[in-house]
């Protein structure tokens, strides 16, 4: 298949381009990119092997059917990331009515681009340090809104604790960070 | 597989298809002459589409008259037209599984598996899910065959199937086409005709003039080439090749540097023949 | 979720125990971050990691890209062709508006109209069946085993199935608007045309063009429904109740429809295995 295949390999992007043209050949590519990651931290998250299987699946599934959706700016992976974050808490919460899942999404940019901002901004051996001297459960609430960028609503579904313990945890976690680093 | 006694169609009064008896065996065989010699009636003859005038025909020893051994031959044929119609709105995925909705395959996974196998043996794998009318016209050409191929048939009736191909998809075209056990394809290119046909007939004015191998074709300019470095008034035919020197075709006289003959020397020969 | 460009990469190690799930929730955490970011850390992981799954993977995530149309070849192979879906709708406009507008303009000579389109509708759908550009993929459809009067009827019964209700629906609609239209009239065309229908299927199994017989069958109608008016010198809706409505002309149409029908199904091969062109 000597259609498309540049000098050297597609960028990530170039691959989203040819594959919003409906080329099958862009969506492997990007699979076999991508699949053993998003598999593997898809799997750090959930231990049934089969809903792993399932997320990553849907996950391509939606970029071959929607690939418009990628803003164009930022890591190709990041976006792949939230897709699979997403699909994989959809499938572990039960189902909500579009109206909430509306009112969630407004809610999720704000809360996590926050928390975001604070913690990235800080080199990522500091912040390795530091959060090795959290306990097991700050850990698990700083991963969820941090690392994989998700609103409070959502960090709650993903460890079936509520928002509310959410919301204190990551205060604590942030407290203790803070005096840890400055 | 496919053999013909005196078969004749015609179109109003030009007899397109005049008497020709045939008996072709396995193999890839070449149907080769010049526009408008008959090759495409004869063609749609033997992938019944069209229904002779006289004479008989028989496929894989099946009579396309009766309907019940049609649907038999229909089952195992495969059949690419000289301007395969392509829903432009299709991709070239949805058009083999339509092609093998046709042919009786109800099976949704089969089809699935099928339409991989085919569109994968002419390259297509990438752009399966792109829409017919975004691709190049060797891609359709492509797709056209991969529709013939459906279901694995003992008959394949390829018409023109090089058409539009480039020369490394020509190529492939003859590992693809030596793994079916039958295929009568027409075209007019000599050279494609010793790249990928055991056996060829040619044709002219609705006549078979000639049946052998290649080699053969071309056995029959042996002694009749002569090569000098200008014109013979008296050859048949006389033409400058890129060496330089004059390529003769008849008669030679005495003395001259009779060369070997090439497939192009046969058949310029018995073009010449059926003008004269 | 950009990240910065660190001096250190991952290690196989590492990346080998993060795959197996063996790595504390912190250091997981540095990684992933780090592997979002880093094309290099991403490639290095996918070698690291199980061909086999990823090969399983492919694989189902391929069944549900190729997946085949799931509606049936019936549908598929009717509608599939855009020229014939185009072409009906262009016989449903002028089956059901010319007359409606000639209804709504003229009055009683607007149902004169109405009664000469009408069966037109069923015949076109017949007519549009056979048609060579009905279906684009042409030849490549003939060669199929499911060629023949099949696919030609189950075509045509698509067609009529959407333009007779519709013709019915007008006439009836007229009824309403004129008030003068007796219901038996609404629907005393339905037989002549499934008649002349029945004709041009019938003449798919000849040398003669479905076309052309069809074009002859409605001038034919055409002329019938003009002499009445001629003989009478008149458009009264009653008198067409009783020409064309009555008893004989209606009896006489199911007669030529079954025994159209019948014929065709008995030289049905004749259709799947074609004499001209």
């Amino acid at each position: 298949m000597t259609d498309h295949q540049g000098p050297a390999e597609a960028s990530d992007r170039a691959l989203l381009a040819r594959i919003a043209e409906d080329d099958r050949g862009a969506l492997h590519e990007l699979f076999v990119r991508h699949q053993p990651w998003l598999a593997a931290r898809v799997r750090q998250r959930c231990a049934d092997p089969a809903i792993v299987a399932e997320v990553v699946n849907d996950t391509f599934l939606v970029v071959w059917e929607k690939p418009g959706r990628y803003a164009g700016d930022g890591e190709v992976a990041a976006w792949l990331w939230g897709i699979a974050i997403r699909t994989l808490l959809h499938r572990l919460r039960p189902r909500k009515s579009v109206l909430e899942r509306l009112t969630a999404l407004r809610h999720d940019h704000a809360t996590a681009s926050a928390e975001e901002a604070v913690l990235l901004s800080v080199e990522h051996t500091d912040v390795g340090q530091a959060l090795q001297r959290l306990s097991p459960e700050l850990v698990a609430v700083v991963q969820a809104t941090v690392i994989d960028g998700l609103s409070t609503r959502e960090a709650a579904a993903l460890l079936g604790i509520p928002s509310g313990t959410v919301k204190s945890r990551m205060s604590r976690a942030r407290s203790e960070l803070r005096e840890a680093l400055l | 597989m496919i053999e013909t006694t005196a078969l004749t169609k015609a179109f109003g009064r030009t007899r397109a298809v005049d008497e020709v008896t045939l008996s072709t065996g396995r193999g890839v065989i070449g149907l080769l002459g010049p526009n408008g010699a008959g090759k495409t009636t004869l063609l749609r003859m033997a992938a019944t589409v069209l229904a002779p005038d006289a004479g008989e025909l028989r496929l894989l020893g099946l009579d396309p008259s009766r309907a019940g051994e049609r649907v038999e031959i229909r089952r195992r044929l495969g059949y690419l037209p000289q301007s395969p119609g392509l829903y432009p709105g299709f991709t070239p995925y949805d058009m083999v599984d339509y092609v093998a909705v046709l042919k009786e395959h109800t099976d949704r996974a089969w089809r699935r598996q099928e339409a991989r196998r085919v569109l994968e043996a002419v390259e297509l794998t990438d752009v399966m899910h792109k829409k017919i009318r975004s691709l190049s016209g060797g891609m359709r050409q492509r797709v056209a065959l991969a529709c013939a191929m459906v279901g694995d048939p003992d008959l394949l009736v390829l018409d023109e199937p090089a058409n539009g191909l480039d020369p490394d998809q020509r190529l492939r075209l003859r590992s693809l086409l030596s793994t079916s056990s039958t295929v009568l394809m027409s075209t007019h290119n000599i050279s494609e005709v010793s790249a990928l046909c055991q056996r060829v007939y040619v044709m002219f004015d609705g006549r078979i003039r000639f049946t052998g191998t290649p080699a053969d074709l071309a056995g029959l300019a042996v002694g009749r080439v002569w090569e000098d470095d200008r014109q013979d008034p008296d050859a048949i035919r006389s033409w400058l090749t890129s060496t330089g020197t004059y390529r003769h075709l008849g008669h030679p006289p005495s003395g001259a540097q009779v060369v070997d003959p090439t497939l192009d020397d046969g058949y310029l020969l018995l073009a010449r023949k059926e003008h004269t | 979720m950009s990240t910065h460009h660190t001096a250190w990469h991952a290690d196989d190690e590492d990346l080998t125990t993060y795959l197996d799930g063996g790595t504390p929730a912190v250091l997981a955490a540095s990684l992933e971050t780090h592997v979002l970011g880093c094309p290099a850390c991403r490639a290095r992981l996918a070698t690291l990691s199980s061909a086999d799954e990823r090969e399983l993977a492919w694989a189902r995530l391929a069944d549900a890209v190729d997946r085949p149309s799931r509606s049936p070849w019936i549908v598929r192979s009717a509608i599939a062709t855009p020229v014939m879906v185009q072409a009906a709708a262009v016989a449903l406009l002028l089956v059901g508006l010319v007359p409606l507008v000639a209804a709504t303009a003229f009055g009683g000579r607007g149902l004169v109209t109405l009664l000469v389109a009408a069966p037109l509708a069923p015949v076109a759908a017949v007519a549009l069946a056979y048609r060579d550009g009905s279906d684009p993929s042409g030849e490549l459809a003939l060669a199929a085993p499911t060629a023949g009067l099949r696919i030609v009827a189950l075509r045509a019964l698509l067609v009529a199935a959407i333009a007779m209700p519709v013709a019915a629906g007008v006439l009836l609609g007229v009824d309403q608007w004129l008030g003068d239209v007796p219901v038996r009239l609404a629907f005393a065309w339905c037989l002549p045309g499934l008649a002349l229908a029945a004709v041009v299927l019938l003449a798919g199994t000849t040398r003669l063009d479905p076309a052309h017989v069809a074009v002859a069958a409605s001038a034919g109608w055409a002329l019938l429904v003009g002499l009445i008016v001629f003989a009478h010198r008149s458009v009264r809706p009653e008198l067409f109740t009783d020409a064309i409505g009555g008893p004989a002309v209606q009896a006489a149409a199911l007669a030529v429809a079954v025994g159209a029908t019948v014929m065709t199904v008995v030289r049905r091969d004749a259709v799947a295995y074609r004499r001209t062109t």
